[in-house]
């Protein structure tokens, strides 16, 4: 136990203290990296917990962007309100679209087409939205100085990495205090055999739902912070479904179900992606080539993630499990 | 177990000592000196899908910059050589914007050049603006970039507004000069920034040059199949139709109008797809009598001077004949030389002030413009639209008629060959 | 006349052109239906096959449907070797690693063709088949036509082979009961590893009548399995003739819709049908038809 507290006291130490030290775009990265990793950590809820697994978190993910987005650029509201939006909008549609696909059993392979095609029809009917700006996305006007309100930081650039940080570390404790929880047991429960969940009493639609729900809001506020660090939403990059595939893939590589699985997930391939691309840019597809690759191999040899191959050689009893 | 405990908690301390390391000695290592150059930061998809394009560009550029240096440097800064600093953007709004910060923040050049993709240079001028680096733009045609009130960007090369209605233009005096009575458009265009542009710029101005839109037809770029499209443009019979599409589309577009025997009266495209060369090879003579609107011509170069010495050059480099998109990076090139010896200083201040004092005439420009001025938006108003058409495979000048090299033929279109 | 002349051109070309994404949505439910397993990597098959057919054409000169009989066996070769190898380990897994696994599938095939190919669009043009046959305002090219006449043989030759020989009786009940069938003494697994070629070789067929139709790129494959997962739902999972007629009914669709409404939003129109399906008829309109 302790050693385990030990190890994770000082991997946070360790992420808090280097980055500032970091050259400009070693920051971008690890941006990057804790921000796929606390996505992962919000579709874990939903996926490794409860079982149900999305390919269509992108549209949530989206939905945060935008909602921020056009309300700055049209009522310079702060994001910080703005992001609200977001997430009102994304319990709305995370509400109906659970109601609609859980009310009617579909879940495993259906689950996974229909949480694609919800995310393909949102992007299709937004790309045709001159109001959201369409094709053209929608450009984010700059401040002229570091703006805490506006979220917008220009020669402080770390501050973004700091909120994600605090956002991965929001996240996951809200994870662990869920699995930890009888909400999360009843969620657990549902996963194993969803027939007997109901036999003990457990309302399984409600807890879907709110399952759905939590892991949407979640995602919803990362791309808030997306938008407001990348200064532009693009239709294509946000609600897209390689966006998707790259958000659960982070849960699934790293360890479905688990509370840091995901963050592993996240630092190791999302860090092999992105220096993939930035070293290797002259392949196009080498990146999601690897992750690919990746994916089958944990899939076939520990599909407990790769916090399975980890647990071997430490005992994890109480904070990743 | 405490074994391994205890390796574990060593391990552990070991990695946290030599990051902290590692920390240390990057702030503590000094910076690199400054070398007595002017650096131009230039940024284009080097790799990726454009990359071809984009090293033309660079090519360009490097040209001008070569033998400006070969001739003494710029002269007013006491014969300071150019240095081009290159950013690869990817083709990607994200990266193109960190690279323009890399080169602003990083490598401190004194003014950035690029970048193509209209998206790509929303996000990369918007860096510089930020830092207040001018950003001199050769080749970005989305109207809403010079809509935007900053004050450091700077476009060269005229925009979708200017060009498209160029091409309404073009089609009424193609009426009143054959006595036709074109009066009925369809448009035509893919579900991105470049279509929606162009489709939104024909629906505002068509009536203003005695057009109606009839068909306003939207669809998804890169869909394997177009034949409900065309279908829909043979059952709309339109007199005139016009084309906003990339490569693949503008090749099942041709394909699909032949097999469905779909003949209006002209034929006429937004550049983009409809000049590729692979276009033309994959079509052969289909295409014959399609019109295009181009920014440049190598044709042109029997009209102009500027263009034949700006196109031997090139030729005699890289052995291909200039197209728009390298002559515009050429002209761009020849500007910040320019702008550098009337500002005489690397201060962007002064860069900026040169930068809205030109004032180049006709003569002057390799490109078949009336010249070099800009507005206060930072747009060239000098700059104008070509009209080309297919003749005997190869893109003739037809339009303005004071450059035009040949006459207009085969309007209305005969027909499609079998 | 010309007022019903579009819409007939619009439902004969969606007919001719569902017929080939009946082939690949028939493909991908003989997979779900013997082995129980989506395989969201079937339209990279489809997509592997174009690619061979443009190996074939630079290299000799070859036309697409002269590349048949190189094509197919090869991608069927590769669909066997993938069952024997790869998916077999996920049989007793929970669906969802079956389904990581196909997908990691997909991700490796198109990503691999990507990095040997590049990002570039490539097209073969066969002018023998640019002729067209006009049936008064309707024009139908001799590619398309050919296209959905090879589709449908091949389908009928699939379906004679799963009802009227012993093989494909065995597939059969395979995938009705696979304990069963074992001790029966069927031998399941080198049956499943058939089931999964000939799968593959459906999408390779459907790639290579494609190709002097369309453009490839990696991503081609993405298009049409999404097509195909409406269309298996639309005409019930485990039914090859609901699928044929699914893709009929999704070729229509799309053409007729494309015509009526904005063509952008053709894509979003089928999308909203394939969820209405989900939602209220999972086993598919068609679920009283023949079963494999």
């Amino acid at each position: 136990m302790r050693t385990e507290r030990v190890v994770m006291l000082a991997l946070l130490a360790v992420l808090a203290v280097v980055p500032p030290f970091l050259e400009r775009y070693h920051q971008n990265v690890l941006i990057y990296v804790v921000l796929f990793s606390y996505l992962g950590v919000a579709w874990n809820i939903l996926g490794g917990l409860t079982g149900l697994p999305s390919f269509g978190n992108a549209a949530f993910f989206g939905i945060g962007a935008y909602a921020s987005g056009m309300l700055y650029t049209t009522y310079r509201v702060s994001p910080w309100i703005g992001m609200w939006a977001g997430v009102a909008l994304s319990t709305g549609l995370a509400a109906l679209i659970g109601y609609l696909t859980f009310r009617f059993g579909i879940r495993g392979h259906f689950f996974i087409l229909a949480t694609i095609a919800f995310a393909e029809i949102l992007r299709n009917v937004v790309l045709n939205l001159e109001v959201l700006g369409g094709a053209r996305g929608l450009p984010i006007p700059l401040t002229p100085e570091d703006s805490l309100v506006d979220l917008q930081f220009h020669t402080n650039r770390i501050a973004y990495y700091y909120i994600a940080l605090g956002l991965l570390i929001a996240g996951t404790l809200v994870f662990w205090k869920l699995k930890n929880s009888s909400l999360g047991l009843a969620l657990m429960c549902i996963k194993e055999d969803e027939e007997k969940a109901a036999t003990l009493g457990i309302n399984t639609l409600r807890h879907k739902i709110f399952a759905f729900v939590l892991s949407a809001v979640m995602t919803s506020i990362a791309g808030t912070v997306y938008a407001h660090y990348v200064l532009y939403v693009e239709p294509m990059v946000v609600l897209g479904v390689p966006l998707s595939v790259q958000i659960a893939l982070v849960a699934i590589v790293g360890g479905l179900g688990t509370t840091l699985g995901p963050v592993l997930g996240g630092f190791i391939v999302q860090t092999i992606m992105e220096y993939t691309r930035i070293f290797f840019g002259r392949f196009p597809g080498l990146d999601f080539f690897i992750a690919g690759i990746l994916l089958i191999a944990i899939a076939l040899l520990r599909p407990t993630g790769l916090l399975g191959l980890i647990e071997r050689l430490i005992p994890l009893r109480t904070l990743a499990r | 177990m405490t074994v391994k405990r205890n390796l574990v908690v060593a391990i552990v301390a070991v990695v946290v000592v030599a990051a902290l390391a590692v920390a240390a000695l990057t702030v503590l290592t000094p910076q690199r000196p400054r070398v007595e150059v002017v650096k131009i930061g230039v940024v284009y998809p080097l790799t990726g899908p454009l990359a071809p394009i984009g090293q033309d560009q660079v090519n360009a550029i490097k040209l001008v910059f070569d033998e400006v240096n070969a001739k003494g440097g710029i002269k007013s800064l006491g014969g300071a050589k150019l240095e081009i600093v290159l950013g690869d953007t990817k083709g990607d709004p994200r990266v193109g914007a960190d690279e323009t910060e890399r080169l602003i923040t990083v490598e401190k050049v004194a003014l950035v050049m690029g970048a193509y993709q209209s998206a790509v240079t929303e996000t990369a001028s918007a860096v510089a603006e930020r830092y207040g680096i001018p950003f001199v733009n050769p080749d970005s045609t989305s109207p809403l970039l010079t809509e935007r009130g900053l004050k450091w960007f700077f476009r060269v090369t005229p925009h979708d507004g200017i060009l498209v209605t160029g091409m309404l233009e073009f089609l009424r005096d193609l009426n009143e000069k054959k006595g036709l009575n074109l009066r009925t458009l369809a448009v035509v265009y893919e579900n991105t920034l470049f279509g929606q542009d162009t489709g939104r710029i024909v629906k505002e101005n068509a009536a203003k040059y005695g057009f109606e839109v009839i068909l306003d037809l939207q669809y998804t770029a890169r869909s394997p199949d177009l034949t409900p499209e065309v279908e829909k443009i043979r059952a709309a019979n339109a007199d005139v139709v016009l084309f906003a599409s990339y490569l693949t589309d503008a090749i099942q577009f041709t394909r699909k109008m032949k097999e469905l025997n779909v003949k209006p009266k002209v034929i006429i495209a937004n550049d983009a797809g409809h000049i590729h060369s692979d276009y033309l090879k994959a079509v052969g003579a289909d295409s014959e009598y399609f019109f295009s609107r181009e920014v440049f011509n190598s044709d042109l170069a029997a009209v102009k001077p500027a263009i034949r010495e700006a196109n031997e050059k090139f030729k005699a480099r890289y052995g291909k004949d200039m197209d728009g998109t390298i002559a515009r990076a050429y002209t761009a090139a020849l500007l910040v030389v320019d702008v550098l010896e009337r500002a005489g200083s690397i201060d962007p201040e002064s860069i900026r002030k040169a930068l809205r004092e030109t004032n180049w005439p006709e003569e002057k420009v390799p490109m078949p413009w009336k010249g070099i001025k800009f507005d206060e938006k930072g747009q060239n108003i000098l700059a104008g639209g070509l009209v080309v058409q297919l003749q005997g495979g190869v893109y003739r000048t037809v339009w303005p008629w004071n450059v035009a090299t040949v006459e207009v033929k085969g309007v209305p279109f005969p027909g499609w060959k079998s | 006349m010309t007022d019903l002349g579009p819409l007939m051109q619009a439902l004969t070309s969606g007919a001719l052109i569902g017929a080939v994404y009946g082939l690949v949505a028939v493909g991908l439910n003989l997979i779900y239906g013997v082995v129980h397993v989506i395989n969201f990597a079937h339209g990279e098959f489809l997509m592997l096959s174009m690619y061979v057919a443009l190996v074939m054409n630079v290299l000799i000169g070859a036309n697409p449907f002269l590349a048949l009989p190189v094509a197919v066996p090869l991608i069927m070769l590769a669909g066997f070797l993938v069952q024997r190898y790869i998916i077999s380990r996920t049989l007793d897994a929970p669906i969802l690693i079956q389904s990581f696994v196909t997908f990691g599938l997909l991700l490796v095939m198109q990503h691999g063709i990507m990095l040997t190919f590049g990002p570039n669009y490539y097209s073969i043009r066969v002018t023998e088949l640019e002729g067209v046959l006009e049936f008064g305002y309707v024009r139908v090219s001799v590619g398309l036509l050919l296209a959905a006449v090879v589709s449908v043989l091949t389908i009928l030759g699939l379906h004679l082979f799963l009802t009227r020989t012993y093989l494909g009786t065995a597939i059969r009940a395979i995938g009705q009961n696979r304990f069963a069938a074992q001790t029966i003494g069927i031998p399941v697994k080198r049956l499943y590893e058939l089931s999964f070629a000939i799968s593959t070789g459906l999408a390779a067929v459907a790639g290579l009548v494609l190709t002097p139709l369309i453009w490839m790129h990696p991503t081609i494959g993405e298009i049409y399995i999404l097509k195909a997962f409406i269309i298996v739902v639309l005409g019930g999972m485990g039914n090859v003739m609901g699928a044929f007629l699914g893709g009929i009914v999704i070729g229509i669709t799309e053409s007729v819709s494309a015509l009526y409404l904005m063509p952008s939003l053709k894509e979003a129109v089928a999308l909203i049908i394939f969820i209405l399906i989900l939602l209220f008829r999972p086993r598919g309109i068609f679920a009283r038809a023949v079963r494999i």
